[in-house]
């Protein structure tokens, strides 16, 4: 054991040690030597405590055991058998490790997490740890695994990998990690020679004239030669297939290709080769862009109706595309290729968060044109609320500013499921729902949690915050039974004042069902029953009995990732009451290019529409007769959005289907929609590589000149629908680059736009695709990489013979800090050095508190019990009074320290002195002693200003 | 004594039956960690099994060190639940998602390996628990059939009983099964809170419980098991505690109740007696199994 410090700068403070006591010593304190001993004793511990504990002291015990921790690189460059040989070289290595000695396992991609802390017993058979394996970041794992070494041991990381690093800065964090007391050996993971084709890129112009005809080029990257197979897909279609072979190196093949349908195009490649060990790098897409006519694609919720609409449109010039629920874009670049999307009672739960992002920038950032027309599963009844959709629309979702609506009620039913991460699924779920709930609408939710209780009951949603904060902490358990939980949530649905009511059933199916009576029960109080079943480990026949028997639906959740808008669609079940059906007149409203021609009278009666409430910038050229919006237009960005909330098919517009204006109103709504920004002819393009996307383009005039100084600004959106802005520098002549983060796998666009003076005068769509993995770019090791790691590490890079645990051992120190100690200490004694210098007390002041304290315990008995010995020191005392009053016959001065005051004439010029403590106080002022109190400071005021009077007589 | 596995004793506040309550392990994934335990058995050279919700089956000698542990297989549609010692003393695992059962040596050696698919009377649905006599397996199921099967060491069914429902002999999710030394066969029929005894042909011979939280009554049982002395031990994964009862149904004595200290339980999912009559708990959602240690004059 020694000692040690952890901020030794702190010591020089030690240096005022000498004046501080020097100081103190001299300090006027009027205390006698041993009192002037002991105050100095004790300012110098305090001080010595303080500083002790600033600088950090600890003790060190030495420790001669050896931490390690394994990071195993599970990124997809790894293939799966190497990851079975990595968990056996750690079981291996740890197997024959001295007992005290530690290790654990950290399991990284993108990111990394801690699969097993370090501990002398480890026995990992399996990875449960779940990571990105799409990239590869050694420093975060090294910088994980610093921090989950323990201290008090000699410290090591083993990192197993192929050294592919694609993000963070592993060289740094290596440093970092020498710096703080921890080595790091690599093994490295060598693939064998593997064969492997890689599609490099898809090229293709980015702007072509309709009937153009122009070559695909496929670049392929192969490590040995070999017979393959290419196909082409166009827009998601198959176009047809070719027997290739590739060479070793880099192989370029071109398809002529001729598109007559103006728009935006995708084009997707594939190889096949059977000898190819790496599929997965056997990807690629093109985009382009085809000037002409303008097209639009229509998307029915049911396809069956949708004739009368798509023969309104039809009869414009824009080429129509119609399509079902399953048509809707699910990528960027297929959205833009349409000038017009018309989703017709299509229900929010019917796209995915990220393709109403999606489709929010394609019209914000790309001047596509929206048009919502309305249905009974639509708008505020389609659970639009709080969605990207809603943003986009001139109509908003809430309702409070209406007349009462009845409103709905929700009761979620919410068991734990064994699939991974299910609570937090649950979770998300349930805020979903949340979010498409109105405020007057009512939820609860009823789950197991060690028992069957509310999370919270039945409530009006509000504000949505409070109820917010507790699904976000809500930890389902694994419930036996529904019928109990069941029971509760019918209950509480009994007591809601609403006017529809559902139930939803979220598990994975093993919970004791109710019977048939318990579920009729609920349904005979006008309670629907949905049941949802994820990760379901048993058959669903209970499930879907319950759903079936409770008029609800039946979800069979494949990926979790459906289960937000399974809910959405759930809790529209309850919107239902937003849905005003009944005949009305349409009245006119703000006037409109879409209504131009158009007049009250002989306007069809409609039959129903969803409650809405126009936004404050918007236009209404159609509202109801309580002046709800009928039809409704707004810019977003760059792009116009049109909402219709009565239908468009025989159903609430069966009146207005053989009306003349009917062609003439869709017709005049679809070309105020459309698409209207001027195109401009950059040759752009947009090219991702790694985790960095860039765009470049070359800006030239017809003549062919440099078109310089541009304001060019880009609109990217990423894969998942998220929206990035960057302006473009001038590197060059004509030449404009930049660059942005491209951490996803997917589409990515970018709208070019050519501001001047701030105002939008061209723009144009570029894109460009990544098909898999940067993992798969390049799957050669990087073994420089991983022996510089060593270098600065001060590690050594391993052979799969050697043993981590053997090497380059050294003793460490366990720190045990002990400066709380010490500052308590020293915060202890302060009071008693106060004490010492400022409080007297004299024998006899001593003498009666131990008196009195005997009394008191009752010990005085001792005393009477001893007179002679009480007399005896009564004596010795009385004597020992009279010799001191023989010896010293003027009173005893005692050194008061006053301060140093200006010379006062009236002031007698006496030591101050203090009388006996056994005498009584002085009755009146004696002016052969010092005054006091008041009449001192008075005093001393009088002679300040009869002072100031000799000094400036004026006054 | 257990070294890494975190372990803590505490004397017996007021039972009658157990001295001491022991905790072993914490949550995790690591040796000796658990991540929601669900069942234990303690095979007939004395070593404990525990399975939880990573699919591993840890095991420990009687003084509670770390000896290894096993993965299941195959875990995806679901974990192993439901352990058990047959007439050999060797561990029985079932798998209720794979509908099968497992024989392992005091080693961790699979021995066999049984079950078939189905809903017929000799194959399983969905096995829950299993607990032998002599040479006989009792096996419980729910969900698509509710009822409690009785098999021979090698798979072959015996004989079976039960339906779905809350009459005597009738079941709503069994999920514990444990034997008396005379062959009685108890079940814990969890949803009908109650504990069923049958004889060893499956005839209905008593029942007792009732939903709630008093002494007698019951929330959720999830195991039975029997001492040498007739006394009935349930967990119960409601009411977070153990009860037990005499031979004939009377409650005796409540051990724990919801809450994370010693003495008390996070719904305790499965019971096992060691040789010395000690109860193993899978304390599920304590992340922890416990021993409570018998007292000596307890002990039968």
């Amino acid at each position: 054991m020694n000692v040690g410090f952890s901020q030794p700068a702190w010591l020089f403070l030690l240096l005022v040690l000498p004046w501080v006591i020097w100081l103190s010593w001299k300090s006027p304190a009027g205390l006698d030597r041993w009192r002037r001993v002991l105050s100095v004793t004790l300012r110098v511990l305090i001080l010595v405590g303080v500083i002790l504990a600033l600088a950090g002291f600890e003790l060190r015990q030495r420790n001669d055991s050896l931490a390690i921790v394994f990071l195993l690189d599970y990124s997809d460059s790894i293939p799966e058998r190497y990851r079975t040989a990595m968990l056996d070289y750690v079981k291996t290595a740890t197997k024959n490790k001295v007992p005290r000695d530690k290790a654990g396992v950290i399991i990284f991609g993108g990111d990394a997490s801690i699969e097993v802390m370090p501990s002398e017993q480890i026995d990992v058979q399996k990875v449960y740890s779940i990571v990105n394996t799409h990239a590869t970041d050694i420093g975060a794992s090294l910088r994980l695994a610093q921090a989950a070494l323990p201290t008090d041991s000699q410290r090591r990381i083993v990192l197993i990998s192929d050294g592919n690093e694609n993000l963070g800065d592993a060289i740094q964090e290596a440093e970092s990690a020498r710096a703080n007391g921890v080595t790091v050996d690599v093994l490295a993971v060598e693939e064998a020679k593997r064969m492997d084709l890689q599609l490099e890129k898809v090229m293709m112009p980015a702007i072509l004239k309709k009937g153009e005809t122009f070559e695909v080029k496929i670049h392929i990257l192969a490590s040995d030669p070999a017979p393959a197979k290419l196909r082409i897909f166009r827009n998601g279609r198959y176009l047809g297939e070719q027997e290739v072979h590739v060479e070793k190196g880099r192989n370029v093949f071109a398809f002529p290709q001729t598109i007559e349908d103006t728009g935006f195009h995708s084009y997707a490649v594939e190889i096949e080769c059977a000898a190819d060990d790496i599929p997965q790098n056997n990807k690629g897409t093109a985009f382009t862009s085809v000037r002409g006519d303008p097209t639009a694609l229509v998307i029915h919720a049911d396809k069956s109706k949708a004739a009368p609409l798509d023969e309104a449109l039809s009869r414009t010039k824009i080429q129509i595309r119609s399509a079902g629920i399953d048509g809707i874009p699910e990528d960027i670049s297929e959205m833009v290729n349409y000038d017009l999307i018309v989703l017709s009672n299509v229900n929010a739960g019917d796209l995915s968060e990220a393709q109403m992002k999606r489709m929010q920038s394609a019209v914000r950032d790309f001047g596509v044109g929206l048009m919502v027309i309305g249905g009974d599963d639509s708008f505020t009844a389609g659970s639009y609320r709080g969605t990207a959709l809603e943003d986009v629309l001139p109509v908003s979702m809430d309702l409070s500013s209406k007349k009462v609506l009845p409103s709905g009620a929700l009761a979620l039913v919410v068991h734990a499921t064994e699939f991974q991460d299910g609570n937090r699924w649950a979770r998300d779920t349930a805020l979903a729902a949340l979010d498409a709930l109105g405020p007057s609408d009512q939820m609860g939710i009823v789950l197991w949690d060690g028992k069957d209780k509310w999370l919270f009951p039945m409530q009006p949603v509000g504000d949505r915050q409070q109820i917010g904060h507790m699904i976000s902490g809500m930890n389902p358990g694994d419930m036996p039974s529904f019928i109990n939980v069941m029971k509760m949530a019918h209950q509480g649905l009994v007591g809601c004042k609403a006017h529809l009511k559902h139930m939803v059933v979220f598990s994975d199916g093993d919970p004791q069902p109710p019977t048939d009576a318990e579920i009729d029960a609920i349904t005979a109080d006008k309670i629907t029953i949905s049941t949802v079943m994820i990760g379901g480990h048993v058959a669903p026949d209970p499930m879907i009995a319950m759903a079936q028997r409770g008029h609800g639906r039946f979800h069979d959740v494949k990926s979790p990732n459906d289960l937000p808008q399974i809910f959405i669609k759930e809790a529209a079940i309850i919107l239902k009451a937003s849905i005003f059906e009944e005949p009305f007149h349409p009245k006119m409203g703000d006037p409109s290019e879409i209504t131009r021609g158009i007049s009250e009278d002989g306007m069809p009666l409609l039959l129903g529409y969803v409650t809405t409430t126009k936004k404050p910038r918007a236009e209404t050229p159609l509202v109801s007769q309580n002046n709800d919006p009928v039809l409704a237009q707004w810019q977003y960005g760059l792009g116009r959005v049109v909402a219709f909330t009565s239908d468009a098919k025989p159903k609430w517009a069966v009146n207005w289907i053989g009306w003349d204006h009917w062609d003439s109103f869709w017709g005049q709504a679809a070309k105020w929609t459309l698409r209207r920004i001027e195109n401009s002819s950059y040759d752009a393009s947009l090219s991702i590589q790694n985790s960095g996307g860039r765009i470049l383009v070359d800006a030239l005039d017809t003549q062919g000149k440099f078109l310089n100084q541009l304001d060019l600004q880009a609109s990217i959106t990423l894969p998942q629908g998220k929206t990035v802005d960057t302006k473009l520098r001038q590197t060059e002549p004509g030449h404009y680059e930049a660059d942005f983060q491209a951490p996803e796998i997917g589409v990515y666009m970018a709208n070019l736009r050519t501001m001047t003076n701030g105002v939008l005068v061209a723009s144009q769509a570029v894109g460009a695709s990544i098909a898999y993995s940067i993992e798969y770019r390049d799957m050669k090791p990087n073994a420089h990489l991983l022996r510089k790691v060593t270098e600065v590490s001060g590690g050594r890079v391993l052979k799969p013979t050697d043993d981590p645990f053997a090497h380059q051992r050294v003793a460490a120190s366990r720190p045990t800090p002990i400066w709380n100690w010490l500052l308590g200490a020293a915060i202890l004694l302060f009071p008693f050095d106060v004490g010492v210098r400022r409080v007297m007390v004299d024998r006899e002041q001593w003498m009666d508190f131990l008196r009195k304290l005997l009394a008191r315990l009752g010990l005085d008995r001792w005393q009477k019990a001893h007179p002679k010995a009480d007399d005896a020191m009564s004596a010795l005392l009385a004597r020992k009074a009279k010799l001191l009053d023989q010896m010293q016959p003027a009173p005893i001065a005692r050194e008061v320290s006053f301060p140093e005051a200006t010379p006062i004439a009236e002031q007698p010029a006496t030591t101050p002195q203090t009388s006996k403590k056994d005498e009584p106080p002085a009755p009146k002022a004696d002016p052969a002693k010092p005054a006091t109190g008041a009449d001192y400071t008075a005093k001393l005021l009088a002679a300040k200003k009869r002072a100031r009077k000799e000094q400036d007589p004026g006054t | 004594m257990l070294s890494g596995c975190g372990q803590a004793t505490s004397p017996a506040p007021s039972s009658k039956i157990f001295e001491r309550f022991e905790s072993l392990g914490s949550f995790g994934t690591g040796a000796g960690q658990f991540n929601k335990p669900r069942s234990v058995g303690v095979d007939g050279a004395g070593v404990i099994h525990v399975v939880d919700m990573t699919g591993r089956v840890q095991r420990f000698d009687a003084k509670n060190n770390y000896l290894g542990a096993w993965q299941a297989p195959q875990t995806a549609q679901g974990r192993p639940k439901g352990m058990g010692v047959d007439g050999d003393g060797h561990l029985m695992l079932v798998e209720p998602h794979y509908q099968r059962v497992t024989h392992f040596d005091s080693n961790g050696k699979p021995l066999r390996t049984w079950g078939k698919q189905g809903k017929a009377v000799g194959e399983l649905a969905f096995p829950r628990a299993i607990a032998a006599f002599g040479r006989n397996l009792f096996i419980c199921e729910y969900l698509d059939v509710q009822r409690v099967q009785k098999f021979d060491m090698d798979g072959h069914v015996i004989t079976a009983w039960g339906s779905e429902g809350s009459g005597p002999g009738q079941f709503r999710r069994p999920e514990g099964v444990g034997v008396d030394r005379a062959g009685n066969v108890y079940v814990a029929d969890s949803c009908n809170h109650r504990i069923q005894k049958f004889s060893n042909d499956g005839a209905f011979i008593s029942q007792f419980g009732s939903p709630g939280d008093a002494p007698g009554q019951l929330n959720y049982p999830y195991d039975v098991k029997v001492d040498a002395a007739g006394r009935i031990f349930v967990c119960e994964f409601g009411n977070s505690r153990i009860q037990v009862f005499s031979a004939k149904g009377e409650p005796l004595e409540i051990v724990g109740g919801p809450g994370t200290g010693d003495w008390q339980f996070r719904n305790p999912w499965g019971i096992a007696f060691d040789a010395s009559e000690n109860l193993w708990v899978a304390d599920s959602m304590n992340h922890r199994v416990v021993k409570l240690a018998r007292r000596k004059e307890a002990a039968s």
